[in-house]
């Protein structure tokens, strides 16, 4: 019978369980959908780089030699290596548009010749043939391929350092080691189509590019010798070319299977150990060549999806927060109303007999099922609806084969947790009304007014208006009420906030990072072997703006060490250094208020402002540090701090690094003339050009994709937070009916209830903006600061504008609350208001 | 001031009720209730009327009509000449503010106001009422005027409700059964306060209190007896008696 009721009543009342129901999907569906994007790019790319074996640390030295193989895989704790050599080239292209044929940056990964299988971070084919060294041909990184419409067959011409060689592609491939790329540290965003990576086999290297450092070493100029082979065979007659191959770079397989990175486990602890011990073992090998070690962490396709999979659960966690916290108000609000309306039929059933139990758990049931059908409709959906979206978004960055969608038990748990809360909401909302006697309850309620102590009417409240004492003494005395619609309306408008300001605050960063720190047009990426008289040449034309990125080593305040780079910056203010409010200096006029000591004494470090915090580090504290490759380190001060929003690193005057004794060795040129006409080819000497207008495009479209994720939550949230408002105005205007009623039988008109009506609505709403606002920021701040990756020093910066869209936003959404709702006074009954009350 | 005996001249030219062939009919279900069927009634200024009749009879019904609280399915509702029936939502407004003072059962007073604010809510819709505290002086309650209405007695609060209606100085004051949630002695004091508003020192307001209690007809001008909808009787009362003579 109980069961009839239910039906009936859940279809008679189906807009405030709809609602109840709408609410908790939302919830779930949101929190399943964006941890099974998040999730299922942990655990994609866990079982990507398991499969494929990514290697587990990246050597670099001059040149690995077989002996120098041997002895690294003799260590106990490795269980393989390679060796390659990575150079940065190009390829020509053709533009699908015009035809034109287009040179393109390309990052060409030469395999040794005596690995006849690729172990480490093997190769996923997509299409045409496994790799082997003895095949000739190239095998292309996937989603170059396919941006270029580059098919398995095509020949492709290849450019190292000005020597040109064809291959055919053999293979179109993903790689574990390569599913981020970008052609130069400072690119945010990869497009595709602008930049490739290929592996082959060290047969493949052009044999002219060795020959003429042969005889470069020979000191013979190539240029007058036709027949170059012939030439040195001539001079050596057991000259064999593939002893001249070099391999600088070398990957290794640490024995066992690396844990999964998101869980921490004592099995993550161990292999750790395991790495720090084999890195300390392979710093001590004698006669090898190796200049620095690195882990997974610091490589940057492993960081960027990390991180980038890492911010799903902080949005994840944030938003699911915000949308329980709503949808349990939502539901405290709707079984209210819900109960209230149904005292009579509650007192009916007690005076019948039935016992509070039975009734208990028959109310509780509305709460429970109408949970239990939402909770399993969002857990189904969530992760098609929402996270497949995120998740395709995601892949457009990364090359991640395979990448599946993920719904963890803890999606499960978080489901029963929210039924069960919600039950025990719905159990609170009729616990009141079974307290009391059948015969209590079988009378409508009159809104409950504790008996005051003290008189009112005297002093201040004398002279205020009917309407203002009669809202005011209406929201102190219904206080839960009053705070929830506050609460509700503080939700919306730190919803408004948060969309425009995320908005905001990136505009602000790009304006900070390309236009103040940044600040110049176009920047020169030197080519590795540019001759000085070349460079003084492109110092003539494009100016002598330049800096030099230095890779170091240093000890953090645990004496781990780690690795990072040094700016050395001597671009006369092109390439600014920030302080905390984003005023941007030269570098040699310091940081004002935050320098301490001598900028250009010998090794005087400046340090971001995160980098301090994250280290403990203090202005003045001395850091140990060596550059890359090299044994020996320096201690020297941190003589100011600086602020920059993308890169946590350290930067030093030309004269400090010099005065080290180190030789200053520009790697870039910054300048302000026009070279919008020039592709990276056209200047010798320079590898990449790359124009500050192209990096905002990039910056532009990863933004583009981060807003979309955030506008799609924060839309679902304001839906929410809308919800709760007009619930929680239908609560008030429900409890104050027989008031109002009185008052229209007193002659009162409509439009003066809906004014008073709508006084107490805007109060609520101008104290839960008030509320609101500053909330709104502080919730920016929190996603910018633990959402984005640590390498980002990001914070709010919301505009006046923002704050007005949500203050009137939020009016609004009052406003069309209360006015629709306010036609319920026109429609009162007073007859049967009056009765009711009776 | 009609504590001071002064009448305002403006009330006084509302004063008579006439119902001219008053139906009401409300649809339940597929069904139809007619709650009054082809009433006349005329009722004369300065009377206490006393509207007696079992529970469903249409006492209320009839009180709600006159006081232009609610409309006839069919017939008309003339108050001192004037149709109320075609009135639009507005004016019924402006009637009911400037005519018609209520008093219920169950006082329908705010809460969340005091006593006298209770009263002065008037000064909100009427332009000229009259003082607040001479007329919770007048029903006894001027030591409780800071009060709030859970701080007072049920006849306390029947007595801020009548204060809030006769401050108005309406021409017609109905009473949807005044004393039913009151003992005998305080009900005496309400039904005398109600008995003065017809005096003519009161300017001769017209009463009419709805109720079940067949002993308060003993004290009014008029008694109109009503069952299943129509009238069954109208009665005038040449020596209405003494209401402290009322128990119940």
């Amino acid at each position: 019978m109980f069961r009839k009721k239910l039906f009936r009543e859940i279809k008679g009342n189906f807009g405030q369980f709809f609602t109840i129901f709408a609410m908790i999907f939302l919830a779930i569906m949101a929190f399943t959908g964006i941890s099974a994007f998040s999730d299922g790019l942990k655990f994609s790319s866990v079982e990507f780089y398991e499969k494929n074996n990514l290697q587990d640390l990246w050597l670099y030295g001059e040149n690995f030699t077989d002996d120098e193989l041997e002895k690294i895989k003799s260590l106990d704790n490795v269980a393989d290596v390679e060796r390659y050599l990575s150079m940065q080239g190009s390829v020509d292209v053709e533009n699908s548009e015009d035809s034109e044929i287009e040179n393109i940056p390309a990052e060409l990964n030469f395999l040794d010749t005596e690995d006849t299988e690729k172990n480490i971070s093997s190769l996923y084919l997509r299409d045409g043939e496994d790799y082997s060294p003895d095949k000739d041909g190239v095998w292309l990184g996937y989603y170059f391929a396919k941006a270029r419409d580059i098919q398995v067959g095509d020949e492709l011409t290849f450019y190292i350092e000005g020597y040109e060689f064809t291959e055919k592609v053999r293979g179109i491939v993903s790689s574990p080691d390569h599913v981020y790329t970008v052609s130069d540290p400072t690119v945010i965003f990869q497009d595709a189509a602008d930049f490739g990576w290929a592996y082959l086999s060290m047969k493949e290297f052009p044999k002219e590019y060795l020959y003429d450092e042969i005889l470069k070493k020979m000191d013979i100029k190539e240029a007058d010798i036709s027949d170059k082979e012939a030439f040195i065979k001539a001079v050596d007659p057991d000259f064999d070319i593939e002893e001249c191959f070099v391999y600088p770079n070398a990957i290794v397989d640490v024995a066992g299977v690396a844990p999964n990175p998101y869980i921490k486990s004592n099995e993550l602890d161990e292999f750790e150990n395991k790495l720090k011990t084999v890195k300390n073992e392979l710093y001590e090998l004698d006669d090898t060549s190796i200049s620095a070690i690195t882990g997974r962490d610091v490589w940057q396709s492993y960081a960027t999806l990390k991180s980038e999979s890492e911010e799903g659960d902080t949005y994840s966690g944030m938003f699911t927060v915000l949308f329980v916290f709503i949808a349990g108000l939502s539901v405290v609000t709707t079984m209210s109303r819900f109960v209230k309306k149904q005292r009579v039929q509650i007192g009916t059933l007690k005076a019948l007999g039935f016992r509070n139990r039975r009734v208990t758990i028959h109310y509780i049931a509305y709460g429970f099922w109408v949970s239990v059908i939402a909770a399993i409709l969002g857990l189904a959906i969530g992760a098609p609806l929402l996270g497949q979206p995120f998740l395709n978004m995601e892949l457009s960055m990364f090359d991640l084969p395979d990448a599946h969608r993920c719904v963890l038990p803890k999606n499960y748990i978080l489901a029963a947790a929210i039924i069960i809360v919600i039950t025990i909401i719905t159990y609170y909302s009729i616990k009141s009304i079974l307290k009391e006697s059948a015969a209590q309850t079988l009378r409508l309620e009159v809104p409950h007014i504790k008996i005051k102590a003290k008189e009112g009417g005297k002093g201040i409240s004398a002279k205020l208006p009917f309407s203002v004492k009669w809202n005011l003494r209406d929201i102190f005395r219904s206080k839960s009420r009053s705070i929830m619609a506050i609460v509700g309306i503080m939700g919306s408008t730190l919803l408004i906030v948060m969309a425009f300001g995320m908005q905001d605050s990136l505009n602000h960063y790009m304006e900070w990072e390309f236009d103040k720190i940044q600040a110049y047009k176009y920047k020169l990426t030197l080519s590795e072997n540019v001759s000085d008289d070349r460079l003084d040449e492109l110092f003539d034309t494009y100016g002598d703006a330049t800096s030099q990125t230095v890779a170091i080593e240093y000890k953090d305040s645990d004496g781990n060490i780690v690795t990072s780079t040094i700016t050395v910056n001597d671009s006369n203010g092109y390439l600014r250094v920030s302080d905390h409010d984003t005023n941007t200096y030269d570098i040699n006029d310091g940081i004002p208020g935050n320098t301490d000591g001598d900028i250009n004494k010998a090794g005087a470090l400046f340090a971001t402002e995160k980098l301090l915090k994250e280290n403990s580090f203090s202005l003045g504290d001395k850091v140990k540090w060596r550059i890359m490759g090299e044994d020996d380190w320096y201690e020297t001060r941190i003589v100011a701090a600086y602020r920059d929003p993308q890169s946590q690193q350290f930067s030093m005057t030309r004269a400090a690094f010099e005065d080290l004794g180190e030789e200053y060795v520009c790697d870039t040129i910054y300048t302000n003339d026009d070279l919008s006409n020039l592709t990276d080819s056209d200047i010798d000497g320079v590898s990449t050009i790359s124009s500050i207008e192209s990096l905002k495009e990039q910056m532009n479209v990863m933004l583009e994709m981060i807003s979309s994720m955030i506008v799609l939550l924060i839309a679902i949230s304001a839906l929410l937070g809308f919800i709760i408002i007009y619930n929680m105005g239908i609560l008030a205007l429900t409890e104050k009916m027989y008031q109002f009623a009185t008052l229209k039988v007193l002659g009162f008109k409509f439009k003066k209830l809906a004014l008073i009506y709508t006084q107490q609505n805007l109060w609520l709403t101008i104290v839960g903006i008030i509320f609101g606002l500053p909330l709104g920021y502080e919730f920016t701040d929190c996603m910018f600061k633990y959402a984005i990756g640590d390498s980002y020093d990001f914070f709010a910066n919301i505009d006046i504008s923002s704050y007005l869209i949500a203050i009137i936003g939020t009016l609004i959404i009052m406003l069309v609350t209360s006015i629709a709702l306010s036609r319920n006074l026109k429609k009162i009954d007073m007859v049967a208001s009056l009765k009711a009350n009776e | 001031m009609y504590i001071d005996g002064i009448i305002d001249v403006r009330r006084r030219q509302v004063n008579k009720v006439s119902l001219r062939n008053v139906s009401k009919v409300y649809n339940v279900g597929e069904k139809e209730y007619r709650a009054l069927d082809h009433v006349d009634l005329d009722i004369e200024e300065g009377k206490l009327v006393v509207i007696l009749g079992p529970s469903g009879a249409g006492k209320s019904t009839l009180l709600n009509l006159i006081g232009g609280m609610d409309v006839p399915t069919e017939g008309e509702v003339i108050v001192n000449g004037e149709n109320i029936t075609g009135y639009s939502e507005n004016k019924l407004s402006d009637f009911r503010a400037e005519s018609v003072g209520f008093i219920f059962q169950f006082y329908n007073i705010l809460p969340s106001l005091t006593v006298k604010e209770n009263v002065e809510l008037i000064n909100e819709i009427v332009k000229n009422p009259l003082d607040a505290t001479k007329a919770l002086e007048d029903v006894g309650l001027l030591e409780h005027i800071n009060k709030f209405p859970n701080q007072l007695s049920g006849g306390e609060q029947q007595r801020v409700s009548i204060a809030r209606a006769i401050a108005k100085n309406p021409a017609l004051l109905l009473c949807d059964e005044p004393t039913g949630a009151l003992d005998s002695q305080t009900g005496v004091m309400i039904l005398k306060i109600l008995k003065k508003q017809t005096t003519k020192e009161r300017g001769n307001n017209t009463v009419i209190i709805v109720t079940h209690n067949a002993l308060i007809a003993d004290i009014a001008d008029v008694v109109i007896r009503v069952k299943n909808g129509k009238i069954k009787s109208v009665e005038e009362n040449a020596n209405p008696a003494n209401i402290d003579e009322v128990q119940w």
